[in-house]
């Protein structure tokens, strides 16, 4: 693990550095970022200045000179279709100014004013007279200062002049909030102190200025406005794209006309506009020049016309090669080999599981092996992808560009999958199987504890019980013995039947004792060669077979593993079985025979005797049960018992199969393993472990 | 020692179940031209008294003692009276008991229950003699020595 995780830091440190210079690299394009806003002087954001310049005398004939300066009633300003007009109507002097200010952005370092403009004068006569009509542009400063002023007709100018366009740029002071223009009409001819010789009325002096518009410009953009997005995988390069953001002030009440101009470096090409509410801008409202290293992007005036005052986003985008750090090879193949490693330990892993698993787990250890096999199948064709489709340099570039994110994810989560299912899935198997066993066994334990239990008692019950009746049996008899004849007749059958009775009980006690007694000392199990034992019977019945001219055969018998006299007491029971219970027809011939099953043997002992009733199949085989009188067969019902008890302490089975009248076949298995976990308790922890 | 053929046969029956040795003392009865007197001590250690004080040709001992079980109470019974012949009593029928008791030393082995008087008469007289003659060939042997 310590390896991984040292690493894992390396990876972390590299690529940290790594992101770091990329960030410097993505802002790196944008060289400079101003832009201008061309403002139109609309008709309502005018307001008029008069200017006093105190009264003039003008000797006018037959009439009184007025002693008012530039009066209202002498200049009108229309202020319909984007235009302002000063107008003389009579010969008096008159001035007019139409002045418009305007709030600056911050840090606009210029302003150019542009208008169109022209004169008229009319006279109704040809006397010809001296004309002094000014027509200036002034600056004003916050203050209200004059700062500049550009006369763009002189006095001498011709009569007529139609719409000729003036543009004049402005200087403005450091951090200026506002700039005033006013565009002032004055009439000055009789102010020179010319003799007006010839008054002639209806003169009309006329001035129009027309689309005048401010333009600022160099208004720098403020630096957080820069962005950069990374757009995603083309082919081996990375293509990024970077925003710059304009804001066009609202508070200027301009409806369009704003010019944004950025400079950027080579590399950068300038993708789309976006306007302020989401709409893209028309393509040919956009203008792009290049000059050297440099290019230039202008959103001209009709475009912003359309959009309105809000922020523009202007969209860059370059493109930058696939870098991949040679450092990062090995990591790389490390990182992709380190999952593969996992999931041949998790199938490791699996493999001993399903070695150890018992035959109630086999089945479950056998598909967690199959399903992390599987796993590590379908995860090596990530590498194996990786190399085949050429994405390796991907890998190993930083920042990770497209799929190599998801390829490092896949690797990871392959990683924690083999982690999951390989070593915890099978350890919480593990612990479940070891549980199964711990509480089949604990079971196991406490059904053999019962079972000696039960022995013992009737063990120690049996032979506690011999005592008393060995005594009246004794004395019984004795009494047979001394008075038999020597009291009435009565007191015989009484003598008698006390008799028969204690004899009884002292063989049903006896029974009882043997029975207990079956499996009371548990042996190492042995081979034991059945044919053998069938011989051994033989020859302890001998004289019941003798009797009775039975016929004992036995076919070819396999030698099992078990207790020898065990095997012995249970075939001698079965046996005697079968020439006790002989059709009185015919001689006894008892068969055994030998058939190999699954898991084991299956021993049967046919006979030809008088057979039993299918209703008493079970019943038989209980202690002490008897289909027969006393007097018919002898026995206490013991035998079967007996062999029960032996056959399922062998972890076998019994049974029986019987025609009524024409035999009986007692069959009994014998398991290849013989289970006896009580004398082997060492052996059990070791294969849990 | 010779016993004299006419003098009665000293017997001690150790047992704990006083109807066990009545059914002895009957059994005894039943033995023709046997002359016999039998002593009764209810546990070992009481019977080990008696036997201090001598004059026992013969000793029944019941193998289920209250105060001693099985053979061991006739190994502590030969290691302290070794001269006098014992027969064992027991309720068991066990051939692998038989044996071993034989092994140890005794003369014979009785079933409690079975028991006839026939039985007895050889049993008590066999072991009687037995012992005797075994006692002469150990006699002999350290003579020779």
């Amino acid at each position: 693990m310590k390896p991984l995780l040292v690493l894992l830091g390396a990876f972390a440190l590299l690529a940290a550095s790594q992101a770091v210079s990329a960030q410097e690299a993505s802002a790196a394009g944008i060289l400079e970022t101003t832009y201008g806003i061309e403002v139109l002087v609309p008709p309502g954001a005018l307001r008029e200045v008069y200017e006093d310049e105190g009264a003039q005398q003008v000797p006018v004939l037959g009439g009184a000179a007025p002693d008012q300066g530039c009066g209202q009633d002498h200049f009108t300003m229309n202020q319909t279709g984007g235009w302002f007009r000063f107008r003389e109507t009579q010969y008096q002097n008159g001035c007019g100014e139409a002045r418009f200010t305007l709030d600056l952005p911050v840090g606009t370092s210029g302003l150019v004013v542009r208008y169109r403009a022209d004169r008229s004068i009319q006279q109704p006569s040809s006397v010809p007279l001296a004309i002094d009509m000014h027509q200036d542009l002034h600056v004003y400063d916050p203050a209200g200062v004059l700062v500049a002023s550009f006369p763009y007709y002189e006095p001498n100018a011709p009569a007529h002049l139609e719409a000729e366009l003036f543009e004049y740029p402005v200087e403005l002071q450091t951090g200026q909030p506002n700039a005033t223009v006013g565009w002032l009409f004055r009439d000055r001819g009789q102010t020179l102190g010319q003799a007006f010789v010839n008054p002639v009325a209806g003169q009309i002096f006329s001035s129009t200025v027309r689309d005048a518009s401010l333009e600022l410009v160099g208004i720098p953009l403020v630096p957080e406005r820069v962005g950069s997005e990374r757009l995603g995988l083309q082919g081996d390069s990375v293509r990024y794209a970077t925003t710059v953001v304009a804001r066009v002030p609202d508070t200027l009440g301009v409806s369009g006309r704003i010019s944004v101009s950025v400079r950027v470096a080579e590399g950068l090409a300038f993708s789309h506009a976006v306007g302020p509410r989401g709409q893209a801008v028309d393509e040919s409202l956009v203008t792009t020049s290049g000059a050297g290293d440099v290019q230039t992007v202008v959103l001209t005036g009709a475009a912003t016309s359309q959009g309105g005052p809000g922020l523009y986003q202007l969209v860059f985008t370059s493109s930058r090669p696939i870098d991949p750090s040679p450092l990062l090879y090995p990591f790389v193949a490390a990182v992709l080999a380190v999952p593969a490693g996992a999931g041949v330990l998790a199938l490791r892993s699996t493999r001993q599981f399903r070695r150890q698993a018992t035959p109630e787990f086999a089945g479950t250890a056998a598909n967690l092996d199959h399903v992390v096999l599987a796993m590590l199948a379908v995860y090596l064709l990530l590498p194996i992808g990786v190399l085949v489709t050429g994405r390796l340099a991907l890998l190993a570039s930083w920042p990770l560009e497209g799929e190599a994110g998801l390829v490092y994810l896949l690797i990871g989560l392959a990683f924690v999958a083999f982690l999951a299912v390989g070593f915890v899935g099978r350890r919480h198997l593990g612990s479940l199987m070891h549980e199964e066993q711990s509480i089949q066994e604990r079971a196991r334990r406490e059904l053999e504890r019962s079972n000696r239990e039960l022995a013992e008692f009737a063990y120690v019950a049996s032979h506690d019980l011999q005592e008393p009746l060995r005594t009246v049996a004794s004395y019984t008899q004795l009494l047979q013995r001394r008075y038999k004849g020597k009291l009435d007749s009565d007191a015989d059958e009484f003598i008698d039947s006390a008799v028969e009775g204690a004899q009884r009980m002292q063989s049903l006690i006896q029974d009882l004792l043997a029975y207990s007694r079956v499996g009371s000392r548990p042996e190492e199990p042995m081979p034991v060669n059945l044919a053998v034992v069938v011989e051994d019977v033989r020859r302890l019945l001998h004289q019941a077979i003798a009797d009775a001219k039975a016929e004992v055969v036995a076919d070819p018998l396999p030698v099992v593993v078990g207790n020898e006299r065990q095997f012995l007491q249970l075939l001698q029971n079965l046996i005697a079985n079968a020439i006790k219970f002989r059709h009185p027809d015919r001689a006894p011939r008892v068969e055994v025979r030998a058939e190999q099953v699954a898991g084991g043997w299956r021993i049967s002992v046919q006979d030809n005797g008088i057979g039993i009733d299918a209703r008493h199949f079970d019943r038989i085989f209980q202690i002490f049960q008897r289909l027969h009188a006393r007097d018919e067969y002898p026995g206490t019902g013991i035998g079967l018992a007996i062999c029960k008890r032996i056959v399922e302490l062998a972890g076998g089975r019994i049974g029986v199969e019987s025609v009524p009248g024409e035999g009986s076949t007692f069959w009994f298995t014998v398991p290849e393993r013989a289970p006896s976990p009580s004398s082997r308790p060492a052996d059990e922890k070791g294969t849990s472990a | 020692m010779k016993p004299q053929s006419d003098a009665p046969v000293r017997l001690l029956a150790i047992d704990d179940n006083p109807r066990d040795t009545r059914l002895l003392e009957i059994a005894l009865a039943e033995v023709a031209g046997l002359r016999w007197t039998l002593e009764k001590a209810s546990d070992l250690s009481s019977g080990l008294a008696r036997l201090g004080r001598g004059g026992v040709d013969l000793v029944f001992l019941d193998l289920g003692l209250p105060d001693s079980q099985g053979l061991d109470t006739l190994d502590v019974l030969q290691r302290r009276h070794g001269d006098v012949p014992v027969v064992v009593l027991t309720g068991l029928a066990d051939e692998a008991l038989a044996s071993e008791a034989a092994r140890r030393g005794a003369q014979d082995y009785l079933v409690k229950g079975h028991m006839t008087g026939q039985l007895l008469q050889r049993v008590v007289r066999y072991s009687v003699e037995r012992h005797r003659l075994l006692a002469e060939l150990r006699a002999a042997l350290q003579a020779s020595r």
